[in-house]
């Protein structure tokens, strides 16, 4: 060890001297208190072993200036006297003194004292190691904190973190705008009596128990009326805070303010119901529209007096069954057919009765068409009447005009007997047009009524002067 | 009074551990600085000076149990509690004394050097 060695006694100064460097010590010996201040301010010491009393400035001095001095280091301090009486002694260690030895010194005893010295020395060297690592330690551990803390100030989710008696510990920016309070308003206040109102309190209440008691609780939808009188959507997350024990010690709420979102979903919600209301409308009005359309199409394409279709129904038949004949080459028969002398009808008895005579010829026509696929009879004017037969030859054409003949003819009529007379005209390819085909059956009918009425004829059939 | 050695130089001995010019060194040392400390004495007493009386006792005895002069040690013992007392006859008898022991260890410090 360094030992500076006060001693104003040349032969005690000589003879320490020489005990301490025989144990190997550097000793540098001064004889009075004022040097050895002045070497303890240019180098240090591990070790001040000093004379008691001594001109100028004696030991009980320079140890009280040296400990007033003392910042980082530590100097063993041991007081070497005259002085034996036990007052002395305890005044010496009350100053700072760490060991007394009165003279004369014995060597066994020095070097032992010395040992301890060495001891205390390297426990302090240990202690001030530890407490620099303890240093650096508490500055990891503060700055870890301090970062902790800013990320924790900083996180854009509104947090909040509770002791175990659900005290608030910490309260985030973002909680702070979303409750408007301020952390120092709510340091140390219970959880639930911050964030709501007192009657809104319970499920606060009971969510903070649920989060100190370790619960891991995930997005728990909350609706929460503000303390202002608000009212915020939640979703509720918490996370329990554990010591090094894994003991809950509190937790950690979060809470995502989905407010908006609830807003727009029950915007949508009602939308919806409009839409669907409306949409319910619209196919109300649809079915009304499709009803009035049918009723329109009905009455536009019917005889009002019959029930028959009209000649515009023939004409559109007429003009489809023939692009059937062209496309895929099927026979196609027309017939037309007047109710003979019914102009009398009408002088006789009346109008009604025409019309009823009508609707009668009508009756049976529409009878018997019902057992021909796809054929039609309509009023083609007046008295007159039309049948498309798809799919039929003259002959076959033929044949059902005269059912339809015997038909009227067999009917029972009140007022007298009712016949009409039919031509009927088959499609060929000579035929140009609709009105062509027409107005070949129109000559057969022609040609009934000329040659006696009740009759059938079809076109191809007619006299040559006929035709 | 006990009879005490009048130079005991065991310890130094032991601290020499066999180095002649040393113990001769500490002697003279020793020698040296009692001189005049005893010189002193005389005039402090003359002044009444207790306290100076009791400081150089101090020395002394400090100085002479260190070296092993026991009897001047125990001598310089006796004048610090008399000084202590401010007692001047008791001081003076005790500085007589201390100087009779002086010159006995004196003759011991030749005989040794």
């Amino acid at each position: 060890m360094k030992i500076l060695l006060v001693e104003d006694d040349p032969a005690s100064l000589l003879m320490l001297t020489k005990a301490l460097q025989r144990r190997g010590h550097q000793v540098i010996g001064t004889a009075n208190g004022e040097e050895a201040l002045r070497l303890l301010d240019r180098e240090s010491f591990q070790v001040v072993i000093s004379d008691w009393i001594m001109p100028k400035l004696d030991g009980l001095q320079l140890c009280r200036i040296l400990r007033a001095s003392e910042q980082n280091t530590y100097t063993y301090y041991l007081m070497l006297t005259a002085a034996d009486q036990h007052k002395d002694r305890l005044m010496a260690l009350e100053e700072g003194a760490d060991d007394m030895m009165v003279k004369p010194f014995h060597l066994s005893e020095l070097n032992a004292r010395l040992r301890v010295a060495e001891r205390i020395l390297a426990m302090n060297e240990e202690v001030q190691r530890k407490s620099v690592e303890m240093e650096q330690l508490s500055n990891v551990l503060q700055f870890s904190n301090r970062r902790i803390s800013e990320m924790f100030k900083g996180l854009p989710i509104p947090c909040v973190t509770i002791s175990q008696d659900g005290s608030v510990m910490e309260w985030n920016t973002a909680a702070e705008n979303l409750f408007h309070l301020k952390s120092y308003e709510v340091y140390m206040q219970p959880l639930w009596t911050v964030i709501t109102s007192p009657r809104y309190k319970r499920q606060a209440e009971e969510l903070t128990w649920a989060a100190v008691s370790g619960e891991d609780i995930k997005e728990e939808d909350w609706t929460c009326p503000l303390k202002s009188g608000k009212k915020v959507h939640l979703l509720v997350s918490t996370f329990p805070i554990r010591n090094h024990l894994n003991e809950v010690v509190g937790s950690v709420l979060a809470y995502v303010d989905v407010t908006k979102q609830k807003q727009l979903e029950h915007q949508i919600k009602e939308q919806l119901q409009v839409a669907r209301s409306l949409s319910n409308e619209l196919q109300e009005k649809n079915t009304d529209l499709k009803r009035l359309t049918d009723q329109l199409e009905e009455l536009a394409s019917t005889d009002g007096l019959t029930g028959l279709p009209n000649y515009r129904t023939f004409k559109e038949k007429l003009e489809f069954e023939l692009k059937e004949v062209v496309h895929h080459g099927r026979p196609l028969s027309i017939i037309l057919t007047d109710i003979d002398k019914f102009k009398t009808f009408n002088d006789d008895f009346g109008h009604l009765v025409g019309d009823e005579v009508l609707r009668k010829v009508s009756s049976v026509f529409k009878t018997l068409i019902a057992e021909v696929p796809a054929g039609i009879v309509a009023r083609y004017g007046g008295e007159e009447f039309v049948v498309v037969l798809p799919n039929s030859t003259e002959s076959q054409a033929t044949e059902f005009a005269e059912k339809l003949r015997l038909g009227v003819e067999q009917e029972k009529w009140p007022w007298r007997q009712v016949t009409s007379s039919f031509g009927v005209a088959t499609w060929d390819s000579s035929i140009v047009d609709v009105k062509q085909f027409v107005d070949l059956a129109d000559k057969a009918l022609y040609f009934s009524k000329e040659n006696g009425r009740n009759q059938v004829n079809h076109f191809k059939t007619l006299p040559a002067q006929a035709a | 009074m006990v009879n005490l050695d009048l130079l005991n130089l065991e310890r130094l001995r032991e601290i020499a551990d066999g180095d002649q010019p040393f113990i001769a060194n500490v002697l003279r040392e020793y020698r040296t600085a009692i001189t005049p400390v005893l010189a002193s004495l005389s005039g402090a007493l003359e002044g009444s000076d207790f306290q100076a009386v009791r400081h150089g006792a101090h020395n002394i005895k400090g100085s002479s149990r260190t070296v092993g002069a026991e009897a001047m040690a125990e001598r310089a013992c006796r004048l610090e509690e008399a000084a202590l007392s401010q007692d001047p006859q008791l001081c003076a008898r005790r500085v007589d004394e201390l100087r009779d022991a002086w010159e006995k260890t004196c003759s011991e410090l030749d005989s040794a050097a």
